[in-house]
C-alpha cells in the first residue's frame, strides 16, 4: 500500500514537472533553483510522511517552540 | 515589482473579512464557551482592539516603505542579514499556519459531509483549486472574494432568520453573572483571529487607492466583530448551556431548523458558505506565502512557485495533526496567549516598526547635527 502511494506522489511531482519546467524562461536559473528546490522538499516531506505516518509535523514543532520561548519569557518576567 | 494587479481597498477588506471569518464562525463559540459562558457575544469586542492595532501597524509600516511588503522592508529595517532570518521565521510561521488551515479543512470536511472520501483527494482538490486562484494572481482572488460576499450574507441571514423560532432570550441571562472578567478571558482565544488581520500587510502595496488602505481594513475589523458577536448572540440563545458540547455549533444550530416539517436539514447552507468562505481563506494565505517566498528569493516573479508551494503546504496540512484530540491540544496551547498567529500578525510588525522609528529619529537627529 504504501508503495502505491509513493508512486502516487511521484507522479504527481513529475506532473508538476513537466507542466511548470518548460513555462520558466531558460535564462532564470535562480528560479529554476527555487521550484526545484521546493519541489523536492515537498516529495521528501510526503515520502516521510508515507514511511512513517507518526512523525511530527511543522505545526507541532512550532507549538513546541513557543511553549518554550513562553516558559523563558515568564521565567525572565518572575 | 512582483506583483503586476491591483485590488480596490474594499477588495482587500472583503478578502481580510473572508480569511478571519471562513473559520472564526463554526469553532469559535464553543471555544469561546469554555471560558465566558454565557457572555460570548460580548468577547469579540474585548478581541476588537487587538484586530485594529495589527491593522494600525501594518499601515505605519507601508507608509514608511510604500511599494514594498513585509518580507522586503525587514531588509531595510534590520540589514539584509537579520531581515532574511526574520523573514524566514514569518515565512515558517505562515506556511504552519496555512498547513493548520488546509488540516481543519479536510477535518472538517471528512467528519461532517464526505466520510468515506479519503483526506487526500479532499485536501489535494481544495489545494489545486487554490492554486487555479493564486495563479491568476491578487485582482483573481480579490474578485473572487467579491463574487461570494453578497451570497455569504444571504445565506448568513437566511440561516439567523430560520433560527429564530428556536430561541429562548433566557438563556443568554444573567448577563455579566462573574462581571467582565469571563468574557474577557474568553476573548483570549479570539486574539488568534484577530491577529490575523497583520496579514494585510501583503497587500497595502497593491492597492488602486492606498490612502484608503487603513480606512477599509479597520471596517473589515468591525463587520468581523459585528458577524461574531451576531453568530455568538444566536448559538446562545439557540443552545444556552450545551454549546460547548458541539465542534461546531452554528452547524449543529442549522441541523435544527424544522420549519413545518417542510424546510429542514439546511446544513448545506452552512456548508456552501463556509466552503466559499474557506477557499478564500486558503487562497489569501497560500497567496501571501508565494509571494512572501518569492521575494525572499528575490525572484522575478512568483508564478513558478505556486505548484511546488502547494504540493508542500497540502503534505503539510495532510499531516499537521494525526487525529482532532491531537487538534484539540494544539488550540488549547494556541489559546493560551503564545499564538503563532500573534507573533506574525503583531509582535513581529511592531518590532519592525519600532526599530523603523527610532532609525528614523536617529537619522534626523544626525541631519540635525549637520545642519547646525
Amino acid at each position: 500500500m504504501k508503495g502505491i502511494y509513493i508512486l502516487s506522489i511521484t507522479a504527481v511531482v513529475l506532473l508538476i514537472f513537466i507542466y511548470q519546467w518548460p513555462k520558466i524562461e531558460s535564462t532564470k536559473v535562480k528560479e529554476k533553483v527555487a521550484f526545484a528546490t521546493i519541489t523536492i522538499i515537498g516529495w521528501v516531506a510526503s515520502i516521510i510522511y508515507i514511511v512513517f505516518p507518526y512523525s511530527t509535523s511543522p505545526a507541532k514543532i512550532v507549538d513546541f517552540i513557543l511553549i518554550k520561548l513562553k516558559n523563558i519569557i515568564l521565567a525572565l518576567f518572575s | 515589482m512582483i506583483e503586476k494587479g491591483k485590488i480596490s481597498a474594499l477588495q482587500m477588506g472583503i478578502l481580510m473579512y473572508h480569511a478571519i471569518i471562513a473559520t472564526g464562525i463554526l469553532f469559535i463559540p464553543s471555544t469561546v464557551y469554555e471560558a465566558a459562558k454565557q457572555d460570548i457575544w460580548i468577547s469579540p469586542i474585548w478581541a476588537c482592539p487587538l484586530g485594529l492595532l495589527s491593522v494600525y501597524i501594518a499601515y505605519k509600516l507601508h507608509t514608511l516603505y510604500p511599494n514594498n511588503t513585509i518580507i522586503q522592508y525587514s531588509e531595510h529595517i534590520l540589514g539584509t542579514l537579520l531581515g532574511k532570518l526574520l523573514g524566514f521565521v514569518l515565512l515558517l510561521l505562515l506556511y504552519t499556519s496555512a498547513s493548520v488551515m488546509i488540516w481543519q479543512y479536510g477535518e472538517f470536511v471528512v467528519s461532517e459531509f464526505l466520510p468515506h472520501t479519503p483526506k487526500f483527494v479532499i485536501i489535494g482538490m481544495m489545494v489545486l483549486l487554490c492554486a487555479f486562484a493564486v495563479h491568476g494572481g491578487l485582482e483573481v482572488i480579490g474578485r473572487l472574494a467579491e463574487m461570494v460576499v453578497p451570497i455569504f450574507f444571504l445565506l448568513f441571514f437566511i440561516i439567523i432568520i430560520l433560527l429564530l423560532p428556536d430561541i429562548e432570550i433566557k438563556r443568554m441571562l444573567p448577563v455579566m453573572e462573574n462581571g467582565m472578567m469571563p468574557s474577557i478571558k474568553g476573548s483570549v482565544t479570539l486574539y488568534t483571529w484577530f491577529a490575523q488581520f497583520g496579514i494585510i500587510y501583503f497587500f497595502l502595496p497593491f492597492l488602486t487607492n492606498r490612502e484608503k488602505g487603513m480606512k477599509s481594513g479597520m471596517f473589515s475589523v468591525l463587520i468581523v466583530t459585528f458577524t461574531l458577536m451576531l453568530t455568538n448572540i444566536i448559538i446562545i440563545l439557540v443552545f444556552g448551556n450545551v454549546t460547548e458540547n458541539f465542534n461546531a455549533p452554528l452547524m449543529s444550530a442549522t441541523r435544527y431548523i424544522s420549519i413545518a416539517e417542510f424546510l429542514s436539514h439546511l446544513e448545506a447552507l452552512v456548508m456552501a458558505i463556509w466552503l466559499a468562505g474557506t477557499f478564500i481563506k486558503i487562497c489569501v494565505f497560500y497567496y501571501a506565502v508565494v509571494l512572501g517566498t518569492a521575494q525572499w528569493l528575490n525572484l522575478s516573479n512568483y508564478h513558478s512557485l505556486v505548484l511546488p508551494v502547494g504540493l508542500l503546504i497540502g503534505v503539510f496540512g495532510m499531516q499537521a495533526f494525526l487525529n482532532s484530540a491531537e487538534a484539540a491540544e494544539h488550540f488549547r496551547i494556541v489559546s493560551q496567549g503564545f499564538m503563532d498567529t500573534l507573533v506574525y500578525g503583531v509582535i513581529i510588525p511592531m518590532f519592525l516598526f519600532f526599530v523603523a522609528y527610532i532609525r528614523k529619529l536617529r537619522i534626523f537627529k544626525q541631519k540635525g547635527r549637520r545642519e547646525r
